[in-house]
């Protein structure tokens, strides 16, 4: 029954590692490309390769680690085949037709949008900082960039996303 | 050679028939290209059951239960269900445009318009069109329109509009009367 | 510091609007629905007994004493059937749930709007 056991404790263990990560892997992809079809695609790819890899993987910690890291980098892959929008500059967008002051709910929504029109590397910055609560240094080593860069990223973005916001408030009045 | 040939050509009328055949089918299946609309809805609703999946649903069906039953006894002569439905924060979300283009798909002399409802208290339309073909319904396309929602429902097969009326009876709604005979 | 608290505040709507979400319901199944269909592949395959060394590398999460590749090949088929069939039924069930409730959502949805309409022309015929 070893065997047996062995073929099942391998299925349970990629069971538990799904059941723990699948929001993290999802919401990554989900906060990045704002679509709940690819972003199940995505999340589904990446666990099918952690199945693939499990003899590879060193502790529960390193599962986390590797998930996020793959998540990440599929779903900038997924972003650049995708040819709907352009990546644009957040200074460049539009200001959302004002319709009226916003409600406390809905500034959670108007900043997931904001978000997504960053560009790639500082709107992945921010979902890891934001969403994960990862340090700069953990998303420098996580993306492959440097620490500095990372922090140039959450900086500016946070201080676009602040300019952007108070002008909507501003221009209700 | 000859045998060849024939064979050729039969094959060749075969596929000629699967393709007209196919064509018709697929005319009372519409295309519902509304996907740009889900980016706009606070809320969205997409069902999409062809003909294997409604028999596999049929099976989970409890012929014990009135509404089920009901529902299991409908579906046996339908070949699919395909329903988008949007709700919107606000008005103007929807355009005539984008129900131009289901409309535009019921100009074959097989699809005619049947009743047409408006509603003045809460601005929603409805209109329910039917593709008759050699006396039988063969699709049926609900669309409820209004000013912050929009509904299409496009129901393929041998479709029973009386027992589709009937199912009024069930859910919870009140039964309406068959009228007795056509009056003079 | 009221900078540094507007800043802190700003953070925390940031953390609001990015809070994990969960996938669909069925996500878990469909994922593992894929995964046994491949190793049901993987078994299948001509594969020599003790001919592949154990993967080079760090350990694996636990302790599993006969790699897969390993195994006998009727043993990992044999095990593989038994979790495709308890898998794969428990996922045909749930999928038959979920296309059942989406008929009955549609047949609602197509009975409600013509009795709707069946009873605003009762209410005109006079």
């Amino acid at each position: 029954m070893t065997e047996l056991e062995s073929v099942v404790q391998t299925g349970d263990d990629f069971a538990a590692l799904m059941r723990e990560h699948r929001a993290m892997v999802f919401s990554v992809a989900y906060h990045f490309l704002r679509d709940r079809d690819t972003a199940e695609e995505i999340a589904q790819d990446v666990f099918l390769s952690l199945h693939r890899n499990l003899g590879a993987i060193q502790s529960a910690a390193h599962a986390g680690f590797w998930l996020r890291k793959v998540a990440v980098q599929r779903s900038i892959d997924a972003s650049r085949k995708r040819m709907r929008r352009p990546q644009v500059a957040l200074e460049d967008v539009a200001e959302p037709v004002a319709r009226g002051v916003p409600a406390d709910p809905m500034l959670g929504e108007m900043l997931r949008r904001l978000i997504a029109t960053l560009p790639e590397t500082p709107r992945m910055v921010v979902i890891l900082r934001y969403q994960e609560d990862l340090d700069p240094s953990e998303i420098a080593n996580l993306m492959a960039i440097p620490v500095g860069t990372v922090k140039s990223h959450l900086q500016r973005s946070l201080a676009l996303l602040r300019e952007k916001l108070a002008r909507r408030g501003v221009r209700e009045e | 050679m000859k045998t060849t040939r024939s064979l050729a050509l039969t094959g060749a009328l075969a596929c000629a028939i699967a393709a007209a055949l196919c064509a018709q089918l697929c005319a009372q299946q519409l295309k519902l290209n509304l996907d740009h609309l889900a980016a706009k809805a606070s809320d969205s609703v997409d069902v999409s059951l062809n003909n294997s999946m409604l028999q596999f649903a049929g099976k989970f069906l409890d012929g014990k239960d009135p509404d089920e039953a009901a529902v299991k006894k409908l579906i046996v002569g339908i070949d699919g269900i395909y329903i988008r439905q949007f709700e919107f924060k606000q008005e103007g979300a929807w355009s005539q445009a984008d129900l131009d283009q289901i409309l535009n798909q019921m100009k074959a002399p097989d699809w005619s318009r049947i009743v047409g409802v408006k509603s003045a208290e809460d601005g929603e339309n409805t209109e329910v069109h039917v593709c008759n073909q050699n006396g039988k319904v063969t699709g049926v396309v609900i669309l409820v329109s209004a000013p912050k929602r929009l509904t299409v429902a496009n129901i393929v097969g041998n479709v029973s509009l009386d027992s589709l009326a009937d199912l009024g009876g069930h859910f919870g709604l009140p039964r309406m009367e068959q009228p007795k005979g056509k009056k003079k | 510091m009221d900078w540094l608290e507007d800043e802190l505040k700003f953070e925390d709507e940031l953390r609001k609007a990015l809070q994990r979400q969960e996938p669909s319901p069925d996500f878990e199944a469909r994922v593992t629905s894929t995964v046994r269909s491949k190793v049901t592949a993987a078994a299948g395959q001509r594969r020599p007994v003790f001919s592949r060394p154990l993967a080079p590398g760090p350990r694996p999460l636990s302790p599993v004493p006969w790699p897969l590749g390993l195994m006998p090949r009727w043993l990992a088929t044999a095990a593989a059937v038994l979790v495709i069939t308890s898998a794969g039924a428990g996922y045909r069930y749930h999928r038959g749930h979920v296309a059942k409730e989406q008929v009955m959502f549609a047949m609602r949805l197509a009975g409600s709007q013509l009795n709707r309409i069946q009873m605003q022309m009762k209410a005109v015929r006079p």
